[in-house]
């Protein structure tokens, strides 16, 4: 659609503008599958871990490095979504930078982020190393927080896919917790059915997202 | 012009025209965005664009810096301190205005 000056409506909707421009990173489903991949990676991460004999050499490995491997496949996650959008999006409808928090608003963010990260982590090595009981339901309180995260997005971006992704896996989180499997494949199991998800819902994203944005010829930059 | 109960002379012309209100108020959402993505959310043509972001740039509101991410060349738009401080100053206006009118 191609307005002239005379045609753009007078009373521009400014909140519906901002929320398009929210939208934007994520209708390209891109995030999803970058994070979706980061999810079976975990998944496979602790289906290793519940598997490898206790006490063994294998087993402290993958006790010891859960941290590390939450750590760097974020960042992974993040370097690969930006790769992605650099060849897919960006030429098709265009480059857009979000904001960044202020200085004290990052740190805040920052510290809310590394110590939600830690205590899971360090909940799940707990459980893992442990096996305490009373953690049975630890596939349904991640099932509950992940799908809490994605409804936040889905709100704010107005996409009806990843509101479906978040009830999806607070089902596949609390369904698991029932299924009376051993803990580690239960954890296994949710973080394996999550990253299938986000990343299915993401290629439904970028199929229709390719579809609807040819690229555009050259030199029309 | 005579002083009215609404300071007419108050509202910032530059950012009131309709295509300037929606670009400012898109790069006023964003850290920064390139020329194809205003001109695929504002529907505008290249020409029309264009004379926009310069009247914007030349009053200090908006910065354009032409790069590149990758091997895609970019020509980046971004809102200045003076230009989100405009905006926000607009943005205070009209609202003042509709809850007086209510």
């Amino acid at each position: 659609m191609t307005y002239h000056n005379s045609e753009i409506p007078n009373t521009p909707d400014i909140k519906r503008i901002e929320r398009r421009t929210v939208r934007y990173g994520f209708e390209d489903g891109i995030y999803e599958i970058a994070f979706g991949a980061f999810a079976l990676i975990l998944g496979l991460f602790f289906l290793g871990s519940a598997l490898a004999p206790e006490k063994s050499t294998a087993r402290f490995i993958f006790d010891v490095g859960l941290l590390p491997v939450f750590l760097v496949g974020g960042w992974a996650a993040n370097k690969l979504s930006r790769s992605m959008k650099q060849r897919l999006t960006y030429p098709r409808t265009g480059y857009v930078a979000y904001k960044r928090p202020e200085k004290k608003k990052r740190i805040k963010k920052a510290l809310l982020a590394g110590g939600s990260a830690g205590l899971v982590a360090a909940l799940a090595a707990l459980f893992l190393v442990s096996k305490p009981a009373g953690l049975d339901g630890l596939s349904a309180f991640s099932g509950l927080a992940f799908a809490l995260a994605l409804i936040f997005i889905s709100l704010r971006s107005g996409l009806v896919r990843i509101a479906v992704a978040a009830v999806l896996t607070a089902a596949a989180g609390v369904g698991l917790s029932f299924a009376g499997w051993a803990r580690g494949l239960e954890l296994a199991a949710f973080y394996g059915a999550m990253g299938l998800l986000l990343v299915l819902s993401g290629l439904i994203g970028l199929r229709g997202y390719l579809r609807r944005n040819p690229l555009p010829e050259e030199g029309s930059r | 012009m005579t002083a009215g109960p609404w300071p007419i002379g108050e509202i910032d012309r530059l950012i009131h025209e309709p295509a300037r209100l929606v670009i400012v108020t898109i790069l006023n959402a964003v850290d920064s965005a390139d020329f194809l993505y205003l001109q695929r959310e504002t529907g505008l043509t290249k020409g029309n664009l264009s004379a926009h972001l310069t009247k914007l740039q030349d009053g200090g509101y908006i910065a354009i810096e032409k790069t590149y991410k990758g091997r895609i060349p970019l020509t980046i738009c971004r809102l200045t301190d003076q230009g989100r401080e405009a905006f926000r100053r607009y943005r205070q206006y009209w609202q003042t205005f509709v809850k007086k009118t209510r």
